[in-house]
């Protein structure tokens, strides 16, 4: 068993059924991530890549196939421990941002760290500061996400993903709905998140994105097409 | 506890910041809690609520029932009483009694006070003691004791302004001086609404079938027996009765009830039945509605909810989270619906007070009392099942990973789609039933209003006398009597017609049976019945009744000395259809005086009553 082996799939398939048709959105797939690693997953519209995203973010479950993360079954559990591993050791950063528009900045980032028990007020209040001294936004701190720009909510975003130390971070398009300035910006935050140790793994059909990460896979079909390291 | 709050923070902002729909949610609410709550409360109290007397669920009345109808109270044979008292196991405790009208004149003027004359120990058996003074004993109500009489604590204060030497003063009832023994607690009113108590002098070892001496009878249930199983028992002795005595007790049974439960009459389940279904479909209506509105925020919410699920937000939590608007909209609602519920009793209290006719029941207190409390939990309940879980509940099912990919709304699954349109479905049910529901009772309450009593009501003045008989013994005397009464009014000049009769036209008054004569009756049961009202002559002109035929009483009448009698149209028709009604005889054999009506000119006339 490698020690450093954080996401295993073997033989992972992920079927649709709408009505009377059978959508293979998966076929067969079977990736290794180990932690510290910046994985980019590319494709064209509809070849699997967010539908993998969701099977290892346990968003979804596999029709088929063995997942391991962190070296447990991920296959086998309940709801109520996939929403568990959700909040402690997955990260979600979205296209749309997803933030609550309701909530002010700091109670955003501080959402995903009031399910969890072990975690007192005072530890919650410090993370969410560290999180947002980290993006530059503690100044933002009692603001609305409507009070902000693109740029601004999506690093709210990221900074809510990491705010719990989670094993990983799983990104889906997450410059999809910004403009280039912004991109950039975002990107260098997940650069920065990488080198600091996290373990990053990015859903992107943007190139320039994808080669911002160290690995990268492409999917066609539901299939794993390629599956290289960018130098 | 502070993520409750969080989540409570939270809620509290989110309906903030809508404020038109938390308005309308809230007000919807405490509407249908406030309206239902008023419904449940009031009919409860008005009939359904035990006697506020100490064990007062055990106490019942028990009053005859004549072919089928109810007869309201002093109406059992006091022989079939006896009997009652001697076989029923279910009842102990039996009393005796008979409630009326009756003339008090105090120490400055003459006041109409409803009396009860009662068999000793009613005051045991109500588990109340005179405040001051003593009860009356058995000796005090044998024939020809001195009279004596406890008065109730509001005729104290009010003819006595509550003198604590009251007690031997003498006061003349229906002209017949009594002393005064005793004053009765505040509110002590049994059996309904008496301010004086005095002693039945009735021996009733010594009274004999037929003599037709009527009494009301009450009881407490014995242990371990319900008011139904009494009741059948008390059946079961007056089929007996009825068996044994067809002359008298032919058709005559007996109901054991509560005196609450005894104005309600022959229809009381049903227009109780009535009123507490629209209570509850209103309830149920409101619910509904604000649900679906709830729901629809939820489902346009589901964004923030699969943001949550993404986070790791357990089930619970989340249903948890999102019943929290509901659960602030609902009790707020439920809290504001109390408040006006109270708010409508207690204006129910002065409304009864101020525009009752009579003095209203003692237990006709109406407010938020143990039961108005268990039905608004209950209905507090109903309102989060239908407007907080189950919205909350369907909304936490959705297909969340659809909205996370593509952010996209609706993904919330075909499942609350058939919920919502469930909940419309049901709220068009309820609404439809609700409309013909009260359609039913408008158009019952316009054909009631639009009902033929065959008298005019327009510009009649309506007042109550009653005649003590101590005073006016005779039929005589009271015939005197009202014919002074009558020429007294016309010359004051108050009015320039009076007309003075037993009961209104349309009122329940004494329902005899009669037999018609040249017809043979094999059995009791076969002869008719019809209610029985009497009049001085040119009472029935001045209220407006118009005849079919024949003529008013008139002088004659009285000359000849033989009885006579305008009958009903329908009476008419039961017995000489197709014939002239006018000088056939018929007979009144339940009557202390049997009376004919006269045959010829002058002959039975025939009216619309």
């Amino acid at each position: 068993m490698n020690e450093d082996r954080l996401i295993s799939l073997q033989g992972i398939k992920k079927v649709f059924h709408t009505e009377e048709v059978e959508t293979h959105a998966l076929s067969n797939i079977s990736l290794d991530i180990d932690k510290g690693e910046y994985v980019s997953i590319a494709g064209p519209s509809g070849c699997g890549k967010s539908t993998l995203l969701s099977v290892i973010g346990l968003l979804d479950t596999a029709t088929e196939g063995q997942y391991t993360l962190a070296g447990q079954d991920a296959i086998e559990i309940g709801r109520k421990e996939r929403a568990r591993i959700r909040n402690r050791q997955i990260g979600f950063i979205f296209q749309s941002f997803h933030l609550i528009s309701d909530m002010t900045v700091e109670e955003n980032v501080e959402l995903p760290l009031t399910y969890r028990d072990d975690l007192s007020r005072d530890d919650r209040k410090e993370k969410v500061r560290v999180a947002l001294e980290r993006v530059d936004m503690v100044h933002r701190g009692r603001h609305f996400p409507s009070q902000l720009s693109g740029g601004q909510q999506q690093r709210v975003a990221v900074t809510r993903a990491v705010a719990g130390s989670p094993l990983i971070l799983l990104a889906d398009e997450p410059t999809g709905n910004l403009d280039t300035r912004n991109a950039e910006a975002v990107m260098e935050l997940l650069d920065g998140l990488h080198e600091g140790g996290a373990t990053i793994c990015m859903v992107t059909h943007d190139p320039r994105s994808a080669r911002r990460a160290r690995r990268g896979i492409e999917l066609l079909d539901g299939q794993i097409i390629n599956d290289h390291s960018f130098t | 506890m502070s993520r409750l709050l969080i989540d409570l923070k939270y809620a509290f902002r989110v309906l903030g910041k809508r404020p038109g729909f938390t308005l309308l949610s809230i007000t919807v609410i405490a509407v249908c809690i406030g309206l239902s709550l008023s419904m449940f409360s009031f009919l409860n109290t008005m009939a359904l609520k035990a006697l506020p007397l100490q064990d007062g669920e055990a106490i019942v009345v028990f009053d005859t029932v004549v072919e089928g109808v109810v007869r309201g109270g002093n109406s059992m044979d006091a022989v079939d009483f006896e009997e009652v008292r001697s076989r029923v196991s279910g009842l102990t405790e039996f009393v005796a009694m008979l409630e009326g009208d009756v003339n008090i004149s105090g120490r400055d003027k003459v006041r109409h006070l409803v009396a009860a004359k009662t068999e000793a120990g009613i005051f045991e058996f109500t588990r109340t003691q005179p405040v001051l003074g003593r009860a009356f004993t058995v000796a005090e109500g044998a024939p020809g004791a001195g009279n004596v009489v406890v008065i109730s604590h509001k005729v104290w204060q009010n003819e006595f302004g509550g003198d604590p030497y009251v007690l031997d003063e003498m006061v003349r009832i229906n002209g017949e001086p009594s002393r005064i023994i005793g004053v009765m607690p505040r509110g002590f009113h049994f059996p309904r609404t008496s301010d004086l108590w005095m002693p039945l002098k009735l021996d009733l070892d010594r009274i004999e079938r037929g003599e037709d001496v009527l009494v009301m009878g009450v009881a407490r249930l014995s242990e371990g027996f319900s008011i139904e199983m009494a009741d059948r028992q008390v059946k079961q002795v007056m089929a007996d009765l009825s068996e044994r005595y067809p002359g008298t007790n032919l058709n005559v049974s007996a109901w054991v009830t509560t005196f609450p439960w005894t104005q309600m009459g022959n229809d009381g389940m049903a227009i109780v039945g009535a009123c507490w279904s629209v209570a509850l479909l209103l309830l149920l209506l409101g619910g509904i509605n604000v649900g679906n509105l709830l729901l629809s925020r939820a489902l346009e919410r589901d964004r923030e909810t699969a943001t949550r699920v993404a986070l790791g937000a357990p089930r619970g939590r989340l249903v948890l989270q999102m019943m929290w608007e509901s659960l602030i909209i609902v009790l707020s609602g439920s809290a504001i619906g109390l408040l006006g519920a109270a708010w409508t009793l207690e204006m129910t209290n002065a409304l009864v007070r101020n525009f009752s006719e009579e003095e209203p029941y003692y237990w006709w207190t109406f407010g938020i009392d143990g039961f108005t409390l268990a039905i608004f939990a209950a209905m507090v309940a109903v309102c989060i099942i239908l407007a907080a879980a189950l919205p909350a509940w369907r909304a936490s099912r959705g297909d969340f990973n659809a909205v996370l990919r593509d952010g996209t709304r609706g993904a919330s699954g075909r499942g609350a789609g058939r919920l919502s349109r469930a909940l419309v479905i049901m709220e068009i049910l309820l609404s439809v039933t609700i409309l013909i529901v009260a359609g039913a009772m408008i158009s019952s309450a316009y054909r009631a209003s639009q009902v033929d009593y065959g008298a005019s009501v327009e510009n009649i003045l309506t007042a109550r006398v009653s005649i003590p008989e101590g005073r006016y013994p005779t039929a005589f005397d009271q015939a005197r009597f009202a014919q002074d009464l009558r020429a007294t009014l016309i010359r004051s000049g108050v009015t320039d017609a009076v007309a003075l009769m037993s009961s209104l036209p349309g009122t329940y008054t004494y329902w005899p049976n009669y037999e018609v004569e040249g017809l043979n009756y094999p059995e009791d049961r076969l002869r008719p019945s019809g209610q029985l009202s009497t009049v001085l002559p040119s009472s029935m002109a001045v209220i407006g009744m118009t005849l079919l035929d024949g003529r008013f009483f008139d002088s004659r009448d009285s000359e000849t000395g033989m009885p006579s009698a305008v009958i009903s149209a329908s009476m008419a028709d039961l017995n000489w259809r197709g014939e002239s009604a006018l000088g056939k005889r018929f007979r009144l054999p339940g009557l202390p005086h049997p009376r004919y009506p006269s045959r010829g000119e002058p002959g039975p006339k025939r009216g619309r009553l």
